[in-house]
């Protein structure tokens, strides 16, 4: 079917883990087709009668016919998506975008902070470092939520901790909580060689703002030695629909998700505005 | 930036065209002629014989429509006009064309590539470039081409004809509108005072549509300068300059512009170079297990354009969709594609219930 790039590609729902209370981890099987994808890439999920909407990968990319979405429930895609069965067919277009700059991260010290389900949008890459582990310097993930109910991937805690330093914080913790407290912000001294690392900022576009803010400001950061990962509702995922145009005419579908924060305006980064911030 | 070239003029498709042309004749690509009084509405009745869908300027009541040319209102094309109320776009661009259609259970799409032969017959200058930006928008760069817009344009000619009327609203010669996209148009003609027109024959295909003609023209070598001034409103110099940085629009005071915004979504309706648009899912009532997905007009004043996730609507205000519009149409559209994304054609000026004037805004008008 070549011609038309809107067209889907028919994948069967292999299995659904339920992360949390609205978060479910689903992974299919493609038919017929391998998905060669970058961490950091994104799919277009079609559910069949219902429409199509953006999601990151978060699998290895050594699996090339399998791929895992983690969906949180929020509007009509992800509903739909909750309520799908093992065996039914969902349309995938993959992979878009442009992905984690792996080249340039290679042989440094790498810092991966998400907040959220931004999580879910680092995972390959962790899972990247975790099987080529010789090519990074230090790894530092920090990953903070509000509750510990919100955690997702849980029990890969442990096996992320053997090779990398993980920190996961929690900014409401309950009394019974051991582990680290507060915002991700409030880490960051706990980083080794914070000016010489490279960032990998995933979450909510507030949260993108307050992390660059606090490491550039506060820390010293070059914006260079950073990259986030935006979130925008595209439409096409090709570039035709300029849905996803951001400041500086970009668009997050094709120049994106991946921006070196250097790309974007400082200005606009700092504004709680829309048209100005990321 | 650099990658976005705009493609060699498209040609036909390679098929024996069904319809007769006479290759004998001694036209020329380049070449100018000059076409007798009537030759215009024989150049349509024979496009008409052979099979296009002609769009032309038709007169209804006080306002011009682009329609499809039929039986009924061909006694009404006029090719006097300011601006008609619709644009190209809206052929290129239908409203509601299913992109592909699929089975709901086992995802088996199809689609169907649009083959009709469309000539636009009339069209003024600032349409004609937006039809170059909309093929900058829709076909260049990277990544693929949208397949339907691509078999449009494939399969269309463009005739284009200089204004001899405009009124205090157009700005094009300010933002480059105004000038011959020679790599859009096939045809372009320019009034002469008894009553004829010369016509430019600017590619292969306007030169197979003349041919239709069928008989020798005369050949027209005078200049083909415009006519001016074309309009009575220009943009300072400097505007233009600072308007390819977005915080130039951005720190403009719009306050006293966008009180009076009814959220209607004029501008962007029937302007000729908004494209962007909104896949919706729908349902097919004959048969239920087929869904198509649709491409619909999506316009940056609705609060469902910035709507993401969790139910977030980012571009909240109507200052914000204000100066998001303006923002796509001059410093975006500088740096995506290297030309301004508004044609000047004055539309969503006129057609403003609230009478918001963007120029205006956008400061330094000097009138002429």
């Amino acid at each position: 079917m070549s011609g038309n790039p809107y067209l889907p590609k028919p994948a069967v729902v292999e299995s659904i883990y339920v992360e949390t209370e609205d978060v479910r981890t689903i992974e299919v099987k493609l038919k017929d087709f391998q998905v060669d994808f970058k961490p950091g890439q994104f799919a277009q999920i079609l559910v069949p009668g219902v429409g199509e909407a953006p999601f990151c990968i978060a699998s290895s990319t050594r699996r090339k016919d399998r791929l895992a979405f983690s969906i949180q429930r929020r509007g009509n895609v992800t509903i739909a998506l909750h309520q799908v069965k093992i065996g039914d067919v969902l349309g995938i277009r993959a992979p878009l975008g442009n992905g984690f700059p792996l080249e340039d991260l290679q042989n440094r010290d790498v810092v991966i902070i998400a907040t959220g389900m931004g999580i879910a949008a680092a995972k390959p890459l962790i899972l990247y470092i975790l099987e080529n582990r010789g090519e990074f310097g230090d790894v530092t993930v920090l990953y903070g939520a509000r509750y510990p109910w919100n955690l997702i991937y849980r029990d890969e805690y442990d096996k992320w901790g053997e090779k990398l330093n993980l920190i996961v914080t929690l900014s409401r913790p309950p009394p019974e909580w051991k582990g680290a407290s507060g915002r991700v912000t409030a880490h960051f001294s706990r980083i080794p060689n914070v000016r010489e690392s490279k960032f990998i900022v995933c979450g909510a576009p507030k949260v993108i703002e307050s992390i660059v803010t606090e490491l550039v400001g506060g820390y010293g950061v070059k914006p260079w030695n950073i990259y986030v990962s935006l979130e925008r509702h595209m439409k096409c995922g090709i570039g035709r629909c300029a849905r996803c145009l951001i400041c500086g005419g970009k668009y997050v579908c094709l120049d994106g998700p991946v921006f070196n924060a250097a790309e974007i305006p400082m200005e606009t980064l700092r504004r709680d505005r829309w048209i100005w911030s990321v | 930036m650099g990658k976005y070239t705009l493609r060699k003029k498209v040609k036909f498709q390679e098929q024996a065209p069904p319809w007769l042309v006479d290759m004998s004749l001694n036209l020329k690509v380049d070449g100018g002629y000059r076409l007798r009084e009537g030759d215009l509405a024989d150049l349509v009745s024979r496009l008409l014989e052979n099979g296009f869908t002609v769009v032309a300027p038709v007169r209804e009541g006080e306002e011009v429509y682009f329609r499809v040319v039929d039986d009924e209102n061909r006694s009404s094309i006029t090719l006097s006009y300011v601006r008609a109320i619709n644009s190209p776009r809206e052929f290129l661009l239908p409203d509601g064309e299913a992109l592909y259609s699929y089975d709901v259970n086992t995802l088996e799409c199809r689609f169907e590539l649009p083959g009709e032969k469309m000539v636009f017959f009339g069209v003024h200058l600032c349409d004609a470039n937006a039809i170059k930006y909309l093929d900058l928008a829709l076909m260049s760069g990277s990544s693929p081409p949208d397949p339907m817009y691509k078999a449009r344009r494939e399969n269309s000619a463009v005739i284009s004809i200089e204004c001899c009327e405009w009124d205090d609203r157009c700005f094009c010669a300010s933002v480059g509108g105004g000038e011959l996209p020679e790599d859009v148009a096939d045809l372009h003609l320019k009034p002469l005072s008894d009553g004829g027109y010369a016509v430019k024959v600017l590619s292969e295909k306007g030169r197979m549509i003349l041919s239709m003609l069928g008989k020798e023209l005369e050949a027209y070598s005078d200049e083909w300068k415009p006519f001016a001034p074309r309009q009575r409103r220009y943009f300072e110099s400097m505007v233009l300059e600072n308007l390819e940085n977005e915080f130039y629009v951005l720190m403009r005071d719009a306050k006293g512009y966008v009180d009076l915004c009814v959220k209607c979504g004029s501008c962007t309706q029937q302007c000729p170079t908004c494209f962007c648009f909104d896949i919706q899912e729908q349902a097919d009532p004959h048969n239920l297990s087929t869904y198509r997905r649709v491409r619909r007009k999506m316009s940056c004043q609705r609060m469902y354009f910035s709507l993401v996730s969790g139910d977030i609507v980012v571009l909240k205000e109507k200052e914000e969709r204000f100066k998001w519009r303006l923002l796509h149409k001059f410093p975006f559209s500088k740096k995506r594609f290297g030309i301004w994304g508004c044609v000047g054609c004055g539309r969503c000026i006129t057609f403003c219930p609230a009478e918001i004037d963007m120029v205006r805004f956008l400061g330094g008008v000097v009138e002429r």
